[in-house]
């Protein structure tokens, strides 16, 4: 446990420590003189704006669909949730390529007018705005997810008796359900607001200097490791902030469910325009986050017949490093789920640290690993870059692999653990016995986010990868990044597919549970 | 199996500055099912806690066989003190089947041993063909005869129950308490029972304690509290209960709504307010002097009219 503290801490203390010990060298003189306001802005700008895109998007859609009954409105439930198989920079690569003054949408619109691109406005997806956008598509499920499991679980008893008392059905969205999820929706959108601070791959490719883009310029461009983690220091105060709000009122008694009865929904009918209107919605914003750039990945995949070929070697290279840092990110996941239900000052820690490297963008954990291995005299070569870049995938993800296992445990009584112990169960035998088989349950769904969130990660494998070990989602940056978008469709597209499966298998495990358990 | 009584003395428990549990004393007996009632937070279920070794007391102690196992500062936790705990909530464990379960707390016999061991204990509690099957697989009443069974198994030194029932069917309730209170009496160690069903408790239990405030007010056979409550809140703890001024000076008498008779020469003379049928009775609520009375007739007589006068006399049990 002790190990899984150090280990987890140590690149997010270390990125820490240098930012404040590093004192202003030249690089860092340059950065704030020229480029930090810039970063801090858009970052703040970015943010801000994402999350209020973030709200409009997931809200809505999640009324819609848990309180009513409107066409197509079971497989849109479901529909609505596949923009989290896509990462954020594949959306990028393709509206950047569908957008773009020499994209099919602006040429068709020449086409039609005769006007030259000179001629018209059009909004420009590299900018600000845009990767708001685009990082609000691909991040609203984790708000629509919170705020659709809140509004199920907002006893339906509550729902009524608000009915009995008169409310009319925007009275039920805005004075009840919504105050009782508001804890949940907190949560969900301080997770999407992480992973819109931590994206480096979408922010870049747009041309977006965000935060997450100058530390990683810091080290690429001046090498200047020092410069980078005082830009990082802005960024875990962020995450800090962002924990701080996923925990905000979570505890309190005011958004329990009071009635422990419950009921099947009755769905309210949207007839006619309404319910088209609905699924309208919910189809568009399915679309924006999934459907539009997935299609037009595969057709320029199709229509450029791109290679496949030449990708077996970043293939190979991406499951063998998802393999063996998912592996021990789950045995440190475990850990911490098993650690958290026995409430020791060192499971805390641990459960603490595994957060903060959740909570903080890869490029500065990555950082933080440079840092480490500067400190021991190594040198970023072989063995030794690639033990590091598994350990940062572990710091960054065990977390996320603790999550499921932890809830299986929740979902345990606090009396099993007392039945144990009155059947003279040993703690090592009630923690063998009872608690690991019981945290296995979540093992599946735990392993696969894992592998597939390793899969994904771009900024810190671009950073401490060796020669010779790009992975698929590398090679789809940098295919993007020299223009030649159509040989990066095809590892686009297999990121997105191996991201569906934990997506799919997720949906099926939310559909089984039962109302009341936080699946 | 040590046959040994599992006592409480002076037991206390505070939470900052409320008392919980104060200064109990209670004996529980080999062979004797105690029943624990009171109202919602009088403290019962802390009491079982603290017998359980669940939680560590500030005052007073407990002994089994004359050893402690708990006093201020010392607790001997829950598994080392041999003691079956039973839980509303059955707290099964849901990967393990029902056979699994029973032997879960037989470590220390061989797997043949164990499995015909918890297998004897299923089949006492009528479950022995419901062995392979898993908690989710099984209803409420079946899970609580597992819990039992797993409680039992280990011959544990006591057993102590949280309101084991209140979970179930009431259709079902009735079968499986009686069944489970059998089988635990028949083991041979001293049980607790806490419980809010009063009619329930008199009919299974030996003996009754009645708890109010985190103190046991008092404790005995089913049919001496129920007839002999030294107060009105112990007799109100076990049902409906008439308060009777007869004269002036004599006092308040309790009397059950079953202990009133419709007696012409009778000295109560009354006003029928309502006549209610509960199936086994009828009930009657009647005015007399300003007194608002109960009365319980049996079914197969014939009851007085809504508004006529009647009088009562007060049968004399001796």
């Amino acid at each position: 446990m002790l190990l899984a503290v150090v280990g987890l801490s140590a690149p997010l203390l270390s990125a820490g420590l240098m930012g404040v010990l590093s004192g202003g060298g030249e690089t860092w003189a340059h950065i704030s003189g020229t480029t930090l306001s810039t970063y801090a802005g858009s970052t703040v700008v970015m943010l801000v704006l994402t999350g209020i895109l973030v709200l409009v998007f997931a809200i809505p859609a999640a009324w819609l669909v848990t309180m009513h009954e409107f066409p197509g409105r079971r497989f849109l439930e479901w529909l609505l949730i596949l923009p989290l198989a896509a990462p954020a920079y594949v959306l990028a690569i393709a509206y950047a390529n569908l957008l773009g003054v020499a994209g099919p949408v602006q040429s068709g619109l020449r086409d039609m007018t005769g006007l030259s691109a000179r001629d018209y406005w059009f909004p420009d997806i590299n900018s600000l705005p845009g990767l708001s956008v685009i990082l609000a598509a691909a991040l609203y499920p984790y708000v629509y997810l919170a705020a659709r499991a809140a509004f199920t679980t907002t006893s339906i008893c509550t729902l009524d008796a608000a009915r009995t008392l008169g409310a009319r059905p925007r009275d039920l969205l805005l004075r009840v359900a919504l105050p009782a999820a508001r804890p949940a929706i907190i949560a969900g959108l301080s997770l999407a607001l992480m992973e819109a601070a931590a994206d480096y791959g979408a922010a870049d490719y747009l041309g977006v200097q965000t935060l997450t883009v100058g530390v990683f310029r810091a080290w690429s461009s001046y090498g200047d490791v020092g410069a980078g983690a005082r830009l990082a220091l802005i960024l875990l105060a962020l995450a800090v902030f962002l924990q701080w709000l996923e925990r905000f009122d979570r505890g309190s008694a005011g958004s329990e469910a009071t009635s422990k009865r419950w009921q099947s929904l009755t769905r309210a009918r949207l007839n006619g325009w309404h319910g088209w209107a609905a699924a309208g919605f919910c189809f568009a914003l399915f679309s924006l986050g999934f459907g539009i750039p997935v299609l037009r990945l595969l057709w320029i995949a199709i229509d450029t017949n791109a290679p496949v070929a030449s990708l077996s070697g970043a293939a190979v290279n991406s499951i063998l490093l998802a393999a063996a840092g998912a592996s021990l990110a789950f045995i440190a996941g475990l850990a911490v789920a098993l650690g958290a239900r026995r409430k020791t000052g060192l499971s805390r820690l641990a459960r603490l640290a595994a957060s903060g490297g959740y909570a903080v963008p890869g490029a500065v954990l990555a950082l933080g690993g440079l840092i480490v291995i500067g400190w021991l005299g190594l040198g970023l070569t072989g063995h030794v870059a690639l033990l590091v870049l598994i350990w940062i995938y572990v710091c960054r993800f065990t977390v996320a692999g603790a999550e499921p296992m932890q809830a299986a445990l929740a979902r345990a009584p606090k009396s099993m653990d007392q039945a144990a112990r009155s059947l003279a169960a040993s703690p090592l035998r009630r923690l063998v016995r009872v608690d690991l088989p019981i945290a296995m349950s979540g093992a599946v769904v735990a392993a696969l986010i894992l592998f597939v969130e390793i899969l994904k990660e771009l900024p810190a494998t671009l950073m401490l990868r060796p020669t010779g070990w790009d992975t698929l989602a590398v090679r789809a940056y940098g295919y993007a990044s020299d223009e030649r978008v159509a040989e990066a469709t095809v590892p686009c597209l297999l990121i997105t597919l191996a991201g569906l499966v934990p997506v799919i298998l997720l949906s099926v495990r939310l559909s089984r549970a039962r109302p009341g358990e936080t699946a | 199996m040590i046959e040994a009584a599992l006592s409480a003395c002076g037991v206390t428990k505070k939470i900052g500055a409320t008392t919980i549990v104060d200064g109990v004393d209670l004996n529980l007996r080999p062979r004797e099912i105690t029943a624990l009632l009171g109202p919602s937070g009088a403290g019962k279920s802390t009491l079982l806690r603290l017998l359980a070794g669940l939680e560590g007391l500030d005052a007073g102690e407990v002994t089994i066989g004359g050893s402690a196992l708990s006093r201020p500062g010392l607790t001997v936790p829950p598994e080392k003190r041999q003691t079956g705990l039973v839980f509303q909530d059955f707290a099964l464990f849901p990967h393990l089947t029902a056979l699994e379960n029973v032997r879960f707390g037989l470590p220390h016999l061989t797997k043949a041993d164990g499995r015909a061991l918890a297998l004897s204990w299923l089949d006492r509690m009528q479950l022995a063909a419901r062995s392979g099957a898993y908690p989710a697989e099984l209803s409420g009443g079946e899970q609580q005869r597992v819990a039992i069974a797993r409680a039992l198994a280990p011959q544990p030194a006591a057993i102590l129950m949280d309101e084991p029932f209140s979970g179930l069917d009431p259709a079902l309730r009735g079968g499986v308490a009686a069944l489970t209170l059998a089988v635990i009496r028949d083991a041979g160690v001293p049980a607790l029972w806490v419980t809010h069903d009063p009619s329930e408790a008199m009919m299974l239990a030996d003996t009754l304690a009645v708890m109010q405030s985190g103190q046991i007010v008092q404790s005995g056979p089913p049919e001496t509290v129920y007839r002999s409550p030294i107060d009105l809140a112990v007799a109100q703890a076990l049902g409906p209960i008439n308060e009777i001024r007869l004269t002036e000076d004599a006092g308040v008498a309790l009397v059950r709504p079953e202990d009133l008779v419709l007696d012409p020469d009778g000295p109560i003379g009354a006003t029928v307010t309502s006549v209610q049928f509960t199936g086994p009775t009828w009930r009657l609520l009647a005015m007399a002097d300003g007194q608002n009375l109960m009365i319980d007739l049996p079914a197969s007589t014939l009851p007085p009219a809504s508004g006529s006068a009647v009088h009562l006399t007060i049968r004399s049990r001796s």
